[in-house]
């Protein structure tokens, strides 16, 4: 499947333009598309932090939500189903528009 | 003896000439701060609120805070507070550069602007001294060039804060521009001035202000600067990419208006956006007094017809509003119309929406065409522009209601539901029905639509102190009068700009500081009541105007329109599902009117 990313601010500079498209596996999620354009050194550092998670103040949508407000994993307990915010584990699917921004405020 | 202020308030009655010098109540310090807080308790006790506000018997306060003029960063600012010539309600404008420092050092805290001049004036404060100057000659020139001669005529040092054609000519949207390049934009206080025959205040000072506690003060402030330093919206984004780095941030969340929010996301919004204005026409940074953020724009248009005009801006808000709100696209025209709002002393944000309201009423039929001076189409970056000058000069029929602002202008066509204002003030550049907390917020604002007063695109967008998701209700009340409260006892009461709080978010930061430049022991709970006070006694003051529980709304188009593309498509703003909750959480009555019992816990009587 095909994801279109687009880079803002001072990410541009760092992803070296405003827009990629990306060929990702089908069920790749967030951190599948992250691991693939974070191909250098410099780029892993700006978008996780030493432990591998991404950087609390780094904002990333999908189709103009916020992830961490998208349903992410589901699992079953005890038969119950529960159903885990998505954050960087929310799914991705052929066609989705992804902008990543580093902190941004104003205005 | 509290410190942090100068301790004298400047009133000026410009009907008879008289000027006394009072002294700052250290009670209502106390209670209301300083700046907004205690501006608005002037107006309160001495301005009738069923006046015409263009009548003599309106007066306007312009207000430093006790940070104001310290070392505190972004602690350049003012407030003017009057009875606002476009809503009718309680006004205050803020505005940074260096005029408020300089008022402070020259020994005020305040000024009281009352009366009505015979003949136009201006006030020239030096080092303690007020003189009321005659400024026939300059009456209705540009801001910038008001500006230079008031420079000329008193000292090349004095810091001006002054009205342009717009104010003079009593356009209801006039601002009132500090340095000739920074606006205390919103609500008509210009045209207040305008209507005293007032031209402005020059100032000029060099007494220095007695802190409380100067160690702990020094300290307090260290720590303020290391958190903005540390913060990458304050020291990275907000001075590389201005304030205008949120136009691709609001866009790719679909809650971004354009034509005249007709929709609310464009696909080429970036164009305008503060990338390609750091890319194409920034020449250099500009910062306000004591501010170590740097978000101004100093820019030239390089390419096109407007080539070779140079100024300050575009920002955020007028990048939007002269820009996608009307459907343009073209940087230059949108950056000289900018231009043109700051010499005209127009405020961009109203100048910008009524425009787009103008585009609207004409593209439907509803202007007729006897009117009309030349076509004024969505996406036409010439007939912004051009629309700009007309209003700022009030030419011809169109000109004339451009310069009442969207309201009026719609009204006298027959179709109010055209103005994207809320009590007749045009929204801002976030789309209440992508952001629902923003939109309780216009609602809810006493100078009617605002983003400043209660910032919950911090929350809802930036995820800052906590994120919140943008398209929910609940919690939005909470949030909502949270950061009304906070920004009015804690920022603009103090006298700091918005923008420290992406970096200090709590209001202990802010109480550090005030607790060692002031001596009075505000807690943190005491300052947010302040705010809360700050915000009740300007609702009771609309009230009292007249203003009910109707004007807490939003136009028709947000509240039913789906949006009807992009990321937040179909999104409405269901206002019912917050409203009643806000009230409650004021403490206020089903009509939105303060209990007895709120009242008298914040020690305020209607």
């Amino acid at each position: 499947m095909k994801v279109k990313v687009k880079f803002f601010a001072t990410f541009r500079e760092l992803f070296g333009g405003e827009a990629k498209e990306v060929e990702l596996g089908s069920g790749s999620n967030i951190q599948d598309l992250l691991n693939l354009l974070c191909d250098s050194r410099q780029r892993r550092q700006e978008i996780f932090d030493r432990s591998g998670k991404l950087r609390p103040y780094i904002k990333i949508l999908k189709n103009g939500r916020d992830i961490k407000f998208l349903e992410g994993v589901r699992i079953e307990l005890e038969g119950e189903p529960i159903q885990f915010l998505g954050g960087i584990h929310a799914k991705l699917a052929d066609g989705d528009m992804v902008a990543i921004f580093p902190p941004v405020g104003g205005g | 003896m509290i410190k942090g202020f100068a301790g004298v308030i400047a009133r000026v009655n410009l009907s008879t000439g008289e000027i006394k010098r009072e002294k700052i109540n250290e009670e209502w310090a106390r209670l209301f701060i300083g700046g907004r807080g205690y501006g608005s308790k002037i107006i309160y006790d001495e301005v009738d609120p069923k006046i015409d506000p263009l009548a003599p018997e309106n007066k306007v306060v312009i207000a430093t805070g006790p940070i104001g003029g310290s070392n505190a960063p972004t602690s350049g600012r003012s407030m003017v507070i009057t009875k606002g010539a476009e809503t009718g309600t309680i006004a205050c404008s803020n505005v940074g550069g260096f005029f408020g420092p300089e008022l402070k050092r020259a020994g005020y805290d305040m000024v009281i602007i009352e009366g009505k001049a015979e003949k136009p004036v201006y006030l020239w404060i030096n080092d303690g001294s007020i003189e009321i100057r005659d400024a026939q000659k300059l009456w209705g020139k540009k801001t910038a060039e008001v500006e230079q001669v008031i420079k000329q005529e008193t000292d090349p040092k004095a810091r001006v804060a002054n009205i342009g054609p717009a104010g003079v000519k009593l356009s209801r949207i006039a601002n009132i521009m500090v340095d000739a390049c920074r606006a205390a934009g919103r609500s008509g206080v210009g045209t207040v001035l305008g209507s005293k025959n007032f031209l402005g205040i020059a100032a000029r000072g060099t007494k220095k202000v007695e802190l409380f506690d100067p160690e702990e003060a020094k300290k307090a402030i260290a720590q303020a600067r290391k958190l903005v330093r540390e913060s990458k919206i304050t020291s990275v984004v907000l001075p590389k990419l201005g304030t205008a780095n949120m136009v691709n941030v609001i866009n790719e969340r679909g809650g971004y208006p354009v034509r005249n929010a007709q929709d609310a996301y464009d696909a080429d919004a970036g164009v305008t956006g503060g990338e390609e204005i750091a890319d194409k026409i920034l020449i250099k940074k500009w910062a306000c007094a004591a501010c170590p953020i740097a978000c101004g724009r100093v820019t030239e248009i390089k390419e096109g017809k407007y080539k070779g005009h140079h100024g300050e801006g575009p920002e955020y808000e007028t990048t939007w509003a002269l820009g996608l709100m009307c459907g343009v696209h073209d940087l230059n025209a949108i950056t000289y119309a900018h231009y043109l709002c700051n010499e005209y002393g127009l405020d961009g944000i109203s100048a910008g929406v009524t425009i787009a309201c103008a585009m609207e009423l004409y593209e439907k039929g509803y202007i007729p065409e006897r009117d009309v001076p030349f076509p004024m189409r969505f996406g036409d970056g010439d007939a912004v522009v051009k629309l700009v000058q007309i209003m700022g000069e009030r030419e011809g029929i169109v000109g004339d209601l451009l310069a009442e602002g969207s309201y009026r202008l719609a009204e006298h066509y027959g179709h109010p539901e055209l103005s994207m204002s809320s009590k007749k003030q045009e929204i801002p550049a976030y789309d209440p029905r992508a952001f629902k907390g923003m939109g309780l917020n216009y609602a809810t604002s006493n100078r009617g639509a605002c983003h400043v007063r209660g910032y919950t695109i911090g929350a809802e967008v930036v995820g800052w102190p906590e994120p919140m998701d943008r398209l929910q209700y609940e919690g939005k009340a909470a949030l909502t009068k949270h950061m009304q409260d906070f920004t009015a006892g804690a920022i603009d009461s103090a006298g700091m700009c918005l923008f420290t709080w992406f970096a200090l978010g709590y209001v202990s930061d802010y109480g550090s500081i005030l607790r060692a430049i002031t001596g009075i022991p505000y807690s943190d709970e005491e300052l947010l009541k302040a705010g809360e006070r700050i915000n009740n006694l300007e609702r009771l003051f609309n009230l009292k105007a007249g203003l009910t529980k109707k004007d807490d709304t939003l136009p028709l188009r947000l509240l039913k329109e789906p949006i009807p593309s992009g990321p937040s498509k179909g999104e409405v703003f269901e206002l019912d599902r917050m409203l009643p909750e806000y009230y409650k959480l004021r403490g206020w009555d089903k009509e939105g009117v303060p209990t007895k019992e709120k009242l008298e816990e914040l020690g305020l009587k209607m």
